[in-house]
Parts: structure tokens; C-alpha cells; sequence
């Protein structure tokens, strides 16, 4: 086969990895950890804002990805798509721990629901990110926006626009599946 | 929560926006329910496809040390307890650079196809010409060797006489490199033959190798008594 020197990456692989972890392979790890920690971190400095939290969400992530191997079900999505959730979970987990007893209530640190997405979409970087949330109803994007780049949770962000849960929900969804036309399935990562 | 419920949640879910009470109820109910686990899917899929939105950020080199470090549960870095800086001493004249490998054979000394497999390491080793032989020396009675190949990384401790560490107890050999010994594995005497403990590890690292006596049936992770036993490993 011809380029058989560069190395063939694709989802197939991925999974080829993650049995390997299954099995304790620290090699496999190594790889894995290659060709996903610029992305996981990525996610969590976004979102903490604070390169310490960041590592040390990063290392959780991958010690759960190491632990959770064997439970990986290609059948239920990609190995990358599996990471980053995990990351934007843990990321979100972390931010909203820090959120606790704050010292401020958070209604009383921004003037307004439209500085709270406005804070959260400034966290959009990608411009093809960008493009595709701008595709979506202002309602879609907002309940998007707040719930991935904001780290909000659903109730919250009813309350703070004023409208039903049920709405919200509603606008996740349809929010969601329009995302899915435009916003190409991540390819898996070919660095390294 | 019924089903239909569930499945208005599962959007939030993907993007993690639900309370934790309600998180378990979906992954609970997901457990059972192929049709939510099939949509999920696509929203999981959707809802990740935004992590590229975020600016990249390359992690720093060191986090890679940690993370490869927490998920390797063999050569654990120690840091010796107080009563270690006689072995220390004995190490300190020789100076070597300190990172290594370490095989524990605390997985590996169960049973008796492992012993066979040590005992024909050793063997291997006692007809190389290429094997250095150490003699270790000090509190306790008996005659240990540990006999290795700097180049190959395979060696074995050969150990008789020893006397039964007590109840509870066993000898653990160490590697030690600097400040840091590294646990090779535990054992317990038996009377009349040999105890081999294979290690496989970068022995032109370590200054020594010791044995102390620890709690059992696993050893500790640190030192906790002085050596009982130490020999030098370096050519110096």
C-alpha cells in the first residue's frame, strides 16, 4: 500500500486503541493520550479559565478514560466523541463546584440574561463554531450556548431567561439536531 | 420518571446541563433502553462537535508526565522513611541519573510456573559471562545475591537462609536509585530452597538494592523500617 509511512489514523484505529487500554496496555494510553490532550484540555481551560483546574481536570479525564475503557461501546459513539464528553462533563462538573457559595450570587454579577450569553458565546473561538451557532434561532443558540460554553444547567438557564423548562428543553433539541446538519461529525485526531 | 419524560431530558444530558438527581435518573433509565441510548448517541455526537469551538491549548509537558505516571501501578516513585539513610549512604557515593523501570513481582511471584520461569532466569543469568554478580549484607542472616545483566534489564534476587520474617510480614526488595527507592516485589523465605525473585529493571540507574521488612502480604509503598539488607549494584 502506498504512504505506508504515515500513520493510518482513523475511528477504527481509535477503537483498536481503547481495547488495548482495556487490557492495560500503557502504550495504547500513551498514543491515545497523544492524539487527545490538546482537545480535552482545550475544553477544560475554556471553560475553568484557570490552567491549574485544567490540568487537573485533564488528568481526571484521562485516568477515567484509562478506568473506562473496557465499558467503551463503539455502537454508542466514536472514541472521540466519548472524550470530549467526558472532558466537557468533568470541565462543567469543576466549574459549577467552583460556582458554589460564591461570594457574589451570580444574578447579581451580571446586569442582565444577554451578558450571560454574551460572556458564554465569547468562548467561541472557531470560526465555523461560530458560523454554525449563528445558523440557530437566537432562543436555540442562547440555551445552547449557556448550557456547553456556560456550563448551566437546564433549570438555571429557564430562570434566567424567564421561560418554561419544557421550552428550554425544546430549544436544546431542536438546537441540537440543526447543529448536527452543519457542524461536521469531528473527524478523529491525526496529530501524532 | 416515565419514558417520554426521560427523553425530553436527553438534549440536556448530552450538553450536561442537568441537576445531578436528574442526571442519574436518565443514566438509570438508559441502562434499560436501547431507543435512548440510540438518541443520545446523535446528540452526544452533536453536542461534542462545539468542543471545537473552544481555543486550542496545548497541555503542558508535565501533565503528560502525571497522567502516564497514575496509570502505571509499577515503578511508583517512593520517598524513603527516615530510617532508610544508612541504605542511602551506602548508594550515595555513586552518582547515576534517575529514572527507571521497575517490574514488581508482586503479581508475578503466584505461583509455581512463575517460580519455575525465575529460577531459569536465574539460571540464564549465573551462565552469562556478561552478569554481575551482588552480595547483600547486613543485619540479617543468610546468603542473598542478586545477580543481573546490565544490558539485557533481567535479573533475579537468590536468597537462603533467611529467617522466617514473622508472622504477617515479608522481606521486600528495593531499588534504589537516589533518594527514591522502588519496590521489586515481596517474599517470604521457605526452608531448604532458594527464594528467586526475577526483576527486570535499567540497573546501570540504581546505586543499590536492599531489603527491609514490611507488613504482608503486599509490602508497602515506601520503606518503613531500615534495611535489613543492602548491596551495592553500580560498577563504582
Amino acid at each position: 500500500m502506498a504512504g505506508g509511512t504515515v500513520p493510518l489514523l482513523s475511528a477504527a484505529d481509535d477503537q483498536a486503541l481503547l481495547a488495548r487500554i482495556a487490557d492495560e496496555d500503557a502504550g495504547a494510553f500513551e498514543t491515545l493520550y497523544a492524539r487527545y490532550s490538546a482537545a480535552a484540555y482545550s475544553v477544560a481551560i475554556g471553560l475553568l479559565r484557570d490552567a491549574a483546574q485544567a490540568q487537573e481536570v485533564t488528568q481526571d479525564v484521562f485516568l477515567a478514560i484509562w478506568r473506562g475503557a473496557r465499558g467503551f461501546d463503539p455502537a454508542r459513539g466514536s472514541a472521540r466523541t466519548w472524550i470530549l464528553s467526558v472532558a466537557h462533563h468533568k470541565s462543567v462538573d469543576a466549574v459549577r463546584r467552583s460556582r458554589r457559595n460564591p461570594t457574589v450570587p451570580l444574578s447579581e454579577t451580571m446586569t442582565g440574561a444577554a451578558d450571560v450569553i454574551e460572556a458564554a458565546q465569547a468562548r467561541v473561538d472557531a470560526g465555523h463554531v461560530r458560523r454554525a451557532l449563528e445558523g440557530l434561532s437566537i432562543e436555540q443558540r442562547a440555551a445552547i450556548v449557556l448550557a456547553y460554553y456556560g456550563g448551566y444547567t437546564q433549570q438555571e438557564i429557564a430562570q434566567r431567561l424567564g421561560v418554561p423548562l419544557g421550552t428550554i428543553k425544546t430549544r436544546m433539541r431542536d438546537g441540537l439536531l440543526r447543529l448536527r446538519t452543519v457542524l461536521p461529525a469531528p473527524a478523529p485526531e491525526t496529530a501524532q | 420518571m416515565t419514558h417520554d419524560e426521560i427523553r425530553e431530558s436527553i438534549p440536556g444530558y448530552a450538553l450536561h446541563a442537568l441537576a445531578p438527581d436528574e442526571a442519574r435518573d436518565v443514566e438509570a433509565h438508559l441502562a434499560d433502553c436501547v431507543e435512548c441510548r440510540r438518541e443520545l448517541a446523535v446528540f452526544q455526537e452533536a453536542a461534542s462537535s462545539l468542543a471545537a469551538g473552544f481555543e486550542p491549548h496545548e497541555p503542558p509537558a508535565a501533565l503528560r508526565r502525571r497522567v502516564l505516571d497514575a496509570v502505571r501501578p509499577r515503578g511508583r516513585t517512593v520517598r524513603p522513611g527516615p530510617g532508610w539513610a544508612t541504605a542511602l549512604a551506602v548508594a550515595a557515593a555513586i552518582v547515576v541519573v534517575l529514572v527507571g523501570i521497575v517490574v514488581s513481582l508482586e503479581q508475578r511471584l503466584t505461583g509455581l510456573s512463575t517460580q519455575v520461569g525465575s529460577e531459569a532466569q536465574a539460571l540464564a543469568l549465573l551462565a552469562d559471562p556478561a552478569s554481575r554478580v551482588a552480595t547483600l549484607s547486613g543485619s540479617a542472616a543468610g546468603s542473598v545475591r542478586f545477580i543481573f545483566d546490565p544490558a539485557t534489564g533481567r535479573g533475579a534476587l537468590v536468597a537462603t537462609g533467611l529467617r522466617d520474617p514473622g508472622p504477617d510480614l515479608v522481606y521486600q526488595l528495593w531499588l534504589v536509585a537516589g533518594a527514591t527507592p522502588r519496590s521489586a516485589g515481596v517474599f517470604r523465605p521457605t526452608s531448604g530452597t532458594p527464594v528467586i525473585v526475577a526483576v527486570g529493571a535499567d540497573f546501570p540507574r540504581y546505586q543499590a538494592v536492599a531489603i527491609s521488612v514490611e507488613r504482608g502480604p503486599g509490602g508497602a509503598a515506601r520503606p518503613s523500617a531500615a534495611p535489613v539488607l543492602v548491596g551495592k549494584l553500580g560498577g563504582g
